[in-house]
């Protein structure tokens, strides 16, 4: 009896000392993932002396909002109006078109049509910069450099294969019976896809929106790589800018 | 018809551009010379890329930097998720998840330009904080060692969230039941996960692994908000490499061609490591 009660002592001790070597373990983690955003949003609250300095310290009680007057009087407003639109518009058209050719890849079967998915899959894989030379020289031809449209077709491009692929699996879950009882309640092919299909897999919209939404925003750099001076200003303003902005 | 498109959208944006590039990349074409410079050359371009001592240093280290951060992301990502869904843990996990993927919110670009902040030479509280540790004053983006080490600790910072999100949600999908049978026949925690949980989220772990190794090849924007490239180009990866050749040298038909160059490499490991995800996909189908 005696030996068995501390066992289970042992056992109750050994996992305390578990949970809370755990605990320490993740509380070092979280510092390192932490830290760096803390940071950024201490530095934008300080005068210059505080942080232009050898021994920076932690924590301050010298606060300011100077820098944040600094950006939205210099045109931030536009940036961020800019970014909201491209990235709206970059949502819409991505969830429109990826939406229909997600139905279309997976109710019809034709010839070609896995070669046609996996294409769609490997234009993922191509890397960003093969694309900046020819998309310049060709939006210069057509005239859509420096304008916002030019911006959203460049991202809606870049997201349509993840989006159309996810909207792929989605549809899958759909079984085939019900559109048979639609077409035998004298359904179109477009009524199937927008009174059926496309109602059901509504709930999932979210993670593409989220999705598109986030690789639009993060795209902004590779895009105008160089042309962003903001990006590469060693000014805590510009960073913070720049983070607001994306 | 509900295709056509989506398919004419990217033919225009992706495929054509593609198909220029891929011109481009047999010419000479420099965009600082007159246009009347232009002329058809062959594989000039890409042999001259190949014989580019840039771009095969850049080529080696682009390569090595990609497998070590992928290697640590996941495993790190790994050891946090594993350590977040351990049972015991329950109710302390939950305010660490939301801490955690705080870095997901952060784009490449800002991503380096806060550590650039934090790695000054002279301001930098990393610095700082290493002069205070007795480690002297390490110049983190001045000498090619640190900045290395640096731009492989920048982007573990940045992308390991995302690694734990996904091998997190892969874990939840482990059904207990047949870890607690392991447990009543006497497997110890190590057995466990590598005979059990391993292999039953290994489509998961297969997916976090292409995504990853394919995103660190194509690191370009941490690369030029942090380092630049530099010191001495130490730092630079291929994507560094062409933008310096294509954008500021100007010297498109070239940058093509490494761009070229470029994507066959991603894709052949991507493809073998898409190979990789479809075995164990049978795998997994064999044992059930």
């Amino acid at each position: 009896m005696k030996g068995e009660m501390k066992m289970r002592d042992q056992r109750a001790v050994r996992a305390r000392l578990g949970t809370v070597s755990l605990f320490v373990c993740l509380c070092v983690v979280s510092v390192y993932f932490v830290f760096p955003v803390y940071w950024m949003i201490s530095l934008s609250f300080r005068p210059a002396t505080e942080f232009l300095t050898e021994h920076p310290s932690l924590f301050t009680t010298r606060l300011t909002l100077e820098h944040y007057i600094a950006v939205l009087n210099g045109g931030y407003f536009l940036y961020l109006s800019n970014s909201l639109i491209v990235s709206a518009a970059t949502v819409m058209l991505c969830l429109v078109l990826s939406s229909m050719a997600g139905y279309g890849l997976t109710r019809f079967a034709f010839r070609g049509r896995k070669a046609l998915g996996t294409g769609v899959f490997l234009i993922r894989m191509v890397p960003g910069l093969v694309y900046i030379i020819p998309m310049y020289m060709i939006f210069r031809f057509v005239g859509l450099t420096d304008t916002l449209r030019g911006l959203v077709l460049a991202y809606c491009s870049g997201s349509l294969p993840l989006s159309i692929w996810l909207f792929m699996g989605f549809y899958e879950e759909i079984p085939s019976t019900i559109y048979e009882a639609g077409l035998i309640d004298g359904c179109s092919e477009y009524q199937l896809f927008r009174l059926i299909a496309f109602p059901l897999v509504a709930s999932s919209i979210a993670v593409v929106a989220i999705l598109t939404f986030l690789g639009a925003s993060g795209r902004m750099e590779r895009v105008h790589a160089g042309a962003d001076a903001d990006v590469q200003e060693p000014d805590k303003d510009a960073a913070y800018r720049h983070r607001a902005d994306v | 018809m509900f295709i056509a498109p989506a398919l004419l959208l990217l033919f225009c944006v992706t495929i054509i551009p593609l198909g220029y590039a891929m011109g481009i990349s047999f010419m000479k074409y420099n965009l600082a010379r007159p246009a009347s410079a232009i002329r058809f050359c062959g594989f000039d371009n890409y042999i001259s890329i190949l014989g580019n001592e840039d771009f095969a240093n850049a080529t080696l280290w682009t390569l090595s930097y990609a497998g070590i951060v992928s290697a640590v992301e996941i495993v790190l990502g790994m050891a946090i998720a594993l350590a977040l869904s351990a049972e015991h843990m329950n109710r302390l996990s939950r305010p660490f998840k939301t801490i955690l993927i705080i870095p997901m919110m952060v784009g490449g670009a800002i991503c380096g330009t806060i550590w650039k902040l934090m790695l000054y030479p002279m301001y930098g509280v990393v610095t700082c904080l290493g002069k205070q540790l007795g480690l002297g004053a390490i110049d983190w983006l001045g000498t090619p060692q640190y900045s290395k080490l640096a731009l492989i600790m920048v982007s573990i910072w940045g992308a390991t969230p995302m690694c734990l999100l996904i091998l997190m949600a892969a874990l939840m999908t482990v059904p207990t039941d047949i870890s607690e049978a392991a447990r009543i026949d006497g497997a110890n925690t190590p057995q466990q996960f590598f005979h059990i949980t391993l292999p039953s989220i290994r489509n998961f772990v297969a997916l976090v692994v292409t995504l990853r190794v394919g995103d660190a090849l194509r690191s370009f924007e941490n690369v030029m908000t942090l380092t630049g490239g530099g010191p001495a180009k130490s730092t630079e990866t291929i994507g560094a490499v062409i933008y310096r050749i294509a954008f500021t040298k100007s010297n498109t038909g070239q940058g093509s061609a490494a761009s070229f160059l470029f994507f066959i490499l991603v894709s052949v490991i991507s493809v073998i490591l898409m190979k990789a995800i479809q075995r164990g996909d049978q795998n997994g189908a064999a044992r059930a």
